[in-house]
């Protein structure tokens, strides 16, 4: 593997399917959530299309536990979202199918079945990042998982070769997509009112029986203990 | 340094008076009782009014005409030195056969005294008039409109004014509130102006137009509300230079018509975009842009949020523009798990797989993965979101060389090589995986979701489009036995685990792709409903006898306010179906 040129051709094509995957993916990220945040009419354009016979059954959508029918119904939901601000900390992705679409349909293409896979390949994507809601510094910082599967555009398939240039093009749609969010930032997490009980009693009667302030003025063990370190845990 | 003697006053007189009266200007005040100045000096020419002196001939004269004026003025003046020299013009300037002279302003009754008076000119004697605010005439009116020079160009922009309010009052429909600017140049009137003709009159018409409608029109409302449409077809515009002040005094309009013009780029357009923030209808019909530029309306729906049709044809429906009056809401949590499993082919697999995985892994990998199937790790070591430090800040020991994040990962063979393909990978990556225990399944320790994924691949090649599979996406934490670098003790890791299952294996279920996400472990809220939610979510089913799910769907829709979850319950019960409630 160290030399590409010792490559098998059905690992060329492998190895052609992931780097162009991961490309899309990169692209498909920045592009989608770019719309999520500034350009939410631009949404439905990421989909691709029902099938023709009137099958429901793609695009499928999952938002936070709710289905959605069609990407006009998912864009009302996201449209009365608040300010939102995505930040993708964790990417990765994956070809399910190498060979979705047949080797017939690719334009320019070679019509070999074991050819052309980085154009035909639907991919898995599976992001994972911080999500800032309602306000741009100080709005809610939860975190969220999405995982997609995209399909090529059938619009799209007419050169060999992909580069992601000039940004996304579109050339793969969503088939599938499952978003949830899945760490509530902290300071949802009390209600102001359950707060005020004084919680912190035991700790300032460490800090040598001082009047601190709860939480700002913990005292170099509160400091610690909060960081995990006074358990033999992080970093030395 | 020189003494320098006072501009204009007298020289002082050699001690006569100890203390002498002078007044601002360094004069010496003569009397005994001077008049008490009740003005303060205004010595800014802000502050000074401008006079314009007719009726002389020669500019080699101008400088004896400021010095008779200036004579004659100061003696009228109160300000000015009856004896001495003054100044009390302050600035000349000349243009044609006007002298313009800035006074002060309680200077200006001194010059309306002297308007008329004959100077005494080498070409014989030329009565000097003056005009100004503030000056009469000899015959008693005010001279402050402009004088008989200007009149040819009064009466002629009086005229076009009057021609401009004939067009605008001809041009507006009061029950179609359509301002109608269409075909300007047919206007029989403003033809025989010319005013829409030459290119320096053409740019003046909007503006005057506007500024006429601004009369008639005061406020934004009444503009509003008078005007709903406009149509500016048929002008032969190439761009909207000339029309541009529309969007400035009628920015509310919400129809538009510039059809039949010579448009023939989206940025001949751009002086509107982003205007007109209620633009609900816009015709761009019959202009060269429909065939030049191609997918031309992607760019100019963006510019209008609400535009609704654009040539006609509908580009938003109006539910989605009344989503943009709606509140906006942040989603709250849910733990309403998605599971579209007939035959539990993807709940028996969690079943089977989790204890399998903690157990004995190469035995879970043999029943369940094949040589295609791939598996590949991920780790989110900056995880900014969540409960931030409250997470658990445990090192990322031996996840780290096999992580494939994309985000810190640029290398192409590193993300190829860090991908597992096959058994023999896969067995490679988790045996580099410590021991870990995955908690039960279900709520509260998990929220999952399985929904259908089409075109998964068919092992058997007997439908090569593929087949249709499922996607399961797990959230959840899991304790891990921690032994890297000397240490002995249980931690916990959250992680988002995503598998494609299809068909083929010995067990009739395989895994296809298996990407796993890993994350300091920070709790789980974001599927837990807070002890607040729980009693609402009763409470509701004891009113409604509605089933768990529904009884949250129906308070999620009312974000849960209970008042509001009770008004939509009552609205939509009818059309509910009977499954919707408990038995």
């Amino acid at each position: 593997m160290n030399d590409e040129s010792q490559l098998t051709a059905a690992e060329k094509a492998e190895y052609t399917a992931d780097i162009t995957a991961c490309n899309a993916a990169e692209a498909f990220t920045d592009a989608y959530y770019f719309a999520l945040q500034k350009d939410r009419q631009n949404i439905p354009s990421f989909y691709c299309p029902p099938l023709a016979n009137g099958d429901q059954s793609v695009p499928f959508i999952a938002w936070n536990g709710e289905v959605f029918s069609d990407v006009v119904a998912l864009q009302t939901r996201i449209q009365t979202l608040p300010h939102t601000w995505f930040d993708v900390e964790s990417l990765d992705c994956d070809v399910l199918n190498p060979k979705f679409i047949p080797a017939s349909e690719v334009k320019n293409g070679s019509g070999n079945d074991d050819e052309d896979l980085h154009r035909r390949m639907s991919i898995t994507v599976a992001v994972a990042g911080a999500i800032r809601m309602e306000e741009q510094f100080k709005g809610p910082l939860r975190e969220f998982s999405e995982t997609f599967v995209l399909v090529p555009n059938p619009e799209k398939l007419t050169t060999k070769a992909v580069h992601f240039d000039k940004g996304w093009q579109k050339e793969w749609l969503i088939q599938s997509q499952n978003f949830r969010f899945t760490e509530w930032s902290a300071n949802e997490l009390v209600d102001p009112a359950e707060a005020s009980v004084p919680m912190e009693t035991d700790k300032t009667r460490v800090n040598g029986g001082k009047n601190t302030f709860r939480g700002t003025n913990k005292g170099i063990a509160g400091q610690f203990a909060a960081a995990g370190l006074l358990k033999g845990k992080g970093k030395a | 340094m020189s003494k320098m003697p006072a501009p204009t006053g007298p020289r002082r007189g050699g001690g006569i008076r100890k203390h002498q009266r002078r007044d601002r200007d360094g004069d010496l005040v003569m009397g005994a009782t001077p008049a008490p100045r009740t003005t303060p000096k205004q010595s800014h020419s802000a502050n000074l009014t401008e006079l314009r002196v007719t009726g002389w001939t020669d500019k080699a004269e101008v400088q004896r005409v400021i010095q008779f004026l200036e004579r004659h003025a100061a003696k009228r003046s109160s300000n000015a030195s009856k004896n001495g020299p003054s100044n009390i013009i302050k600035r000349t300037r000349v243009f044609g056969d006007v002298l313009h002279i800035f006074v002060r302003s309680d200077d200006v009754a001194a010059f309306g005294k002297i308007n008329g008076f004959s100077f005494a000119s080498t070409h014989g004697s030329q009565k000097l008039s003056i005009s100004g605010s503030g000056i009469t005439s000899r015959d008693g009116a005010s001279t402050e409109q402009a004088t008989s020079s200007d009149g040819n160009k009064v009466e002629h922009m009086k005229q076009t004014i009057e021609v401009l309010r004939g067009f605008l009052s001809r041009r507006y429909d009061a029950d179609a509130k359509l301002l109608n600017l269409s075909t300007i140049t047919s206007d029989e009137e403003v033809r025989k102006l010319g005013m829409f003709e030459t290119k320096s009159t053409q740019t003046k018409f909007i503006p005057v137009l506007m500024k006429l409608c601004d009369e008639q029109l005061p406020t934004a409302e009444a503009k509003r509300d008078a005007i709903h449409s406009i149509t500016v077809s048929n002008n032969d515009l190439t761009n909207l230079t000339l029309v541009s002040d529309l969007s400035r005094v009628l920015p509310d309009t919400k129809n538009l018509d510039l059809s039949g013009n010579k448009i023939e780029n989206t940025k001949d357009l751009w002086l509107w975009k982003n205007k007109f923030r209620r633009l609900e209808h816009l015709v761009l019909t019959n202009n060269p842009l429909e065939t030049s530029q191609p997918n031309w309306e992607q760019e100019v729906i963006a510019w209008y949020p609400r535009l609704r049709l654009l040539n006609g044809r509908e580009v938003r429906t109006e539910a989605q523009i009344a989503l943009l009056d709606a509140p906006k809401q942040t989603p709250r949590p849910s733990n309403v798990n998605i599971w579209l499993d007939e035959g539990k082919v993807g709940e028996n697999f969690l079943l089977e797989f989790f204890p399998g995985f903690d157990t004995d892994r190469n035995a879970a990998l043999q029943k369940f993965y094949d040589n295609n199937s791939t598996f590949s790790l991920s780790v989110n070591a900056r995880a900014r979101g969540g409960a931030g430090n409250q997470h658990e800040k445990t090192p990322w020991d031996s996840y780290l060389p096999q992580s494939r994040n994309l985000k810190f990962i640029s290398g192409k063979r590193t993300r190829f090589q860090r991908r597992s393909r096959g058994l023999d990978q896969i067995q490679k990556a988790w045996t580099a995986m410590p021991p870990t225990r995955h908690p039960p399944l279900g709520p509260p320790n998990y929220s999952m979701d399985c929904q259908p994924q089409p075109g998964v691949p068919d092992p058997s090649g007997q439908y090569p489009r593929g087949v249709t599979g499922l996607m399961i996406t797990i959230h959840g934490e899991y304790e891990e036995h921690r032994t890297a670098k000397g240490a002995d003790e249980v931690v916990r890791r959250a992680f988002d685990r995503t598998f494609v299952l299809g068909p083929g294996g010995p067990a009739g279920v395989r895994v296809v792709s298996d990407m796993l996400s890993l994350r300091a472990a920070g709790g789980t809220p974001a599927w837990v409903l807070k002890p607040k939610e729980e009693a609402m979510v009763a409470q509701v089913r004891q009113a409604t006898k509605l089933k768990a799910e529904m009884a949250v769907e129906c308070l999620k829709a009312g974000n849960w306010d209970m008042d509001a979850a009770a008004q939509i319950f009552n609205a939509q019960k009818d059309q509910l179906p009977p499954e919707a409630f408990d038995p």
